[in-house]
């Protein structure tokens, strides 16, 4: 595949150097024509050039400089090869129809003259702007080029040409039949691994047998006669060979069966070919894919459905024990446990437990009392801002160890006095605190 | 055409795995923690069930109420400045008697008598002498001392608040 700066070279070079056959015909762009240097002996007056200068298809020549190497001044044309051409984009089959169509009438216009191309091929031909065509070097008459000069035309000669032969009119429409198959099967119809290969091929007339199938049998049909080696079993002209492909269209069109690097956008072959696995292979990844996707997003929706299921009905369990054991709760807090008795002073001042009596379980389950006066009358002072486990140890034996489950006690702060009773909740930590 | 369709086909099915996988480790995460929760839940419960049988069977082991009788043996009026009192209500529901909260009601027990404490506010009982736990403040020559019992202590007959 070629790069554009590689393009952009090239059309320069073409632009510049159509063709160099290096025995001295250059056609190279001037300031308002293309200009042609003529090394060849057998061209040397515009007078013998007139009589074919009425073809539309034919480039023009503005005039001819003579000197040491006359120079011919052709008629301005913008355009690329159709060898370029065919590098960078497929033609259609009715494009291609046209444009054989119109070479025809230009090779016809030639003959009619009794003037022979003598070696048209792609790189012959110019394309323009709309699929304007001209032949370039109609002027050169190749048929007295020697042969070795013709290497880069060699593969369009005809074989009467390649035989040595004087070439007639039929030769071109062999060529033409060149083109032909170049522009609406997509390969050359003589194929080989070598340049002798394909001479000698072409020399014999032997046709790929494997265009049998791309083609039909009409268009088969068609190009066995015009690849005739037998010049006379051909067309009577090139718009007859023309004509008679226009009746036999191929089965499929070379545009849509041809598979090159070309940039094409309708196509996307660039897109396709991208894709190491192929297209058809990218077709079905493409189908299998998305399935695989679905059946996991299946999958991933039955499992978070399942799951969300399960947590529904496990949120319902623990609301369910949760509201039992508040129930419960309430029910246990109305409960007579042991407690343990800690007093709390949030005040900023002290305060003193004057007189204390609790009840309370003894070991044996038994409904103890406990009353401080019967030890002590000073009871017990708390600081402010502090807390207090009360009990009354005697000794190393301890008389009241702090447990509680009715309570009475008699508190002063400051001249504030309180008689605080009630019955302590054993289930639950925390201090007893003056009433605010 | 084709080749967009099945894009955006796979593309919706990417997009909806990815939301069903997101959701389906959010609902594991969330299973994973609902687990521990009813763990905890159900230690909880049977922790209160414990305590609820507990605290039913601590009440049934309280001692009946008996009336709360004081005799003063002594030669001397013996005032009683304050009491409180626990008893089980008509509905067998434990309250809570405090002086205190009646005005600081005082109990004048004249020398060698003996009376049942209860308290009346305009012919209404407020308390009727009931206890399960007493406890009673008494001065007596100047100091004053906390009795308190229990019904039990009660059945021996009245408290003696001051002898002979």
């Amino acid at each position: 595949m070629q790069t554009e700066s590689q393009r952009t070279s090239e059309d320069k070079l073409i632009q510049s150097r159509l063709f160099n056959l290096s025995h001295g015909l250059n056609i190279r762009p001037g300031k308002r024509s293309l200009t042609m240097e003529m090394g060849f002996p057998w061209l040397s007056t515009l007078a013998d050039l007139a009589p074919w200068t009425g073809c539309a298809e034919l480039i023009a020549i503005d005039s001819l400089v003579d000197g040491e190497r006359p120079v011919l001044l052709l008629d301005d044309f913008e355009g690329i090869t159709l060898t370029s051409y065919l590098e960078r984009q497929t033609i259609g089959t009715p494009e291609a129809l046209a444009l054989l169509e119109r070479l025809a009438v230009a090779m016809d216009h030639l003959h009619a003259g009794n003037r022979v191309h003598g070696a048209l091929r792609a790189s012959s031909i110019l394309i323009g702007e709309g699929m304007a065509l001209r032949v370039v070097d109609w002027m050169v008459d190749w048929n007295q080029v020697p042969l070795p000069l013709l290497a880069e035309a060699a593969e369009s000669l005809s074989p009467e040409r390649l035989a040595g032969v004087v070439a007639g009119p039929r030769a071109d429409q062999f060529s033409l039949g060149l083109l032909a198959h170049q522009l609406l099967v997509g390969r050359h119809p003589f194929p080989g691994v070598s340049l002798a290969e394909r001479l000698f091929r072409l020399r014999f007339g032997l046709l790929d047998e494997g265009i049998f199938g791309e083609t039909g049998f009409a268009m088969q049909a068609v190009f066995e006669r015009v690849f005739s080696v037998d010049a006379e079993q051909r067309f009577d002209s090139c718009s007859a060979f023309v004509n008679e492909l226009e009746k036999s269209p191929p089965q499929r069109s070379y545009a849509d069966t041809r598979l090159l690097d070309v940039e094409d956008p309708q196509l996307q072959w660039s897109e396709l070919s991208a894709d190491p696995r192929g297209p058809s292979d990218s077709v079905e990844a493409g189908k299998s894919a998305p399935i695989a996707w679905w059946v996991m997003a299946a999958i991933f929706s039955v499992v978070a459905f399942v799951l969300g299921i399960a947590n529904w009905r496990m949120q319902g369990r623990i609301d369910q024990a949760n509201d039992l054991a508040e129930q419960l709760s309430a029910s246990a807090a109305g409960g007579f446990q042991n407690g343990q008795f800690q007093f709390c002073n949030a005040a900023p001042e002290a305060l003193d437990i004057r007189e204390l009596a609790v009840a309370y379980w003894d070991a044996n389950h038994q409904l103890r009392t406990f009353s401080s006066t019967a030890y002590t009358q000073n009871g017990w002072a708390i600081a402010p801002a502090s807390s207090q486990f009360l009990s009354w140890p005697v000794g190393r034996k301890t008389v009241w160890d702090g447990s509680v489950v009715f309570y009475s006690l008699r508190v002063e702060q400051g001249r504030k006095e309180f008689l605080l009773s009630g019955h302590w909740n054993g289930n639950e930590r925390g201090c007893l605190h003056l009433p605010s | 055409m084709m080749e967009t369709q099945h894009r955006t086909w796979k593309g919706a099915a990417i997009l909806l795995a990815a939301i069903a996988m997101a959701a389906s480790l959010l609902l594991a995460a969330r299973a994973y923690s609902l687990w521990s929760d009813a763990d905890k839940a159900n230690h909880s419960l049977a922790l209160t069930r414990n305590r609820s049988a507990m605290a039913t069977l601590d009440s049934f082991s309280l001692p009946a109420n008996q009336k709360v009788e004081v005799c003063n043996q002594g030669d001397k009026e013996i005032t009683i400045s304050a009491v409180t009192a626990f008893y089980s209500d008509a509905r067998g529901k434990l309250r809570n008697f405090n002086s205190a909260l009646s005005q600081w009601h005082a109990w004048k027990i004249p020398a060698a008598s003996r009376q049942v404490l209860s308290l009346a506010d305009n012919g209404s009982s407020v308390w009727d002498g009931s206890a399960v736990f007493y406890s009673l403040e008494i001065e007596l020559n100047g100091k004053h001392e906390v009795l308190t019992g229990t019904s039990e202590d009660l059945r021996n007959g009245c408290i003696v608040l001051a002898s002979r």
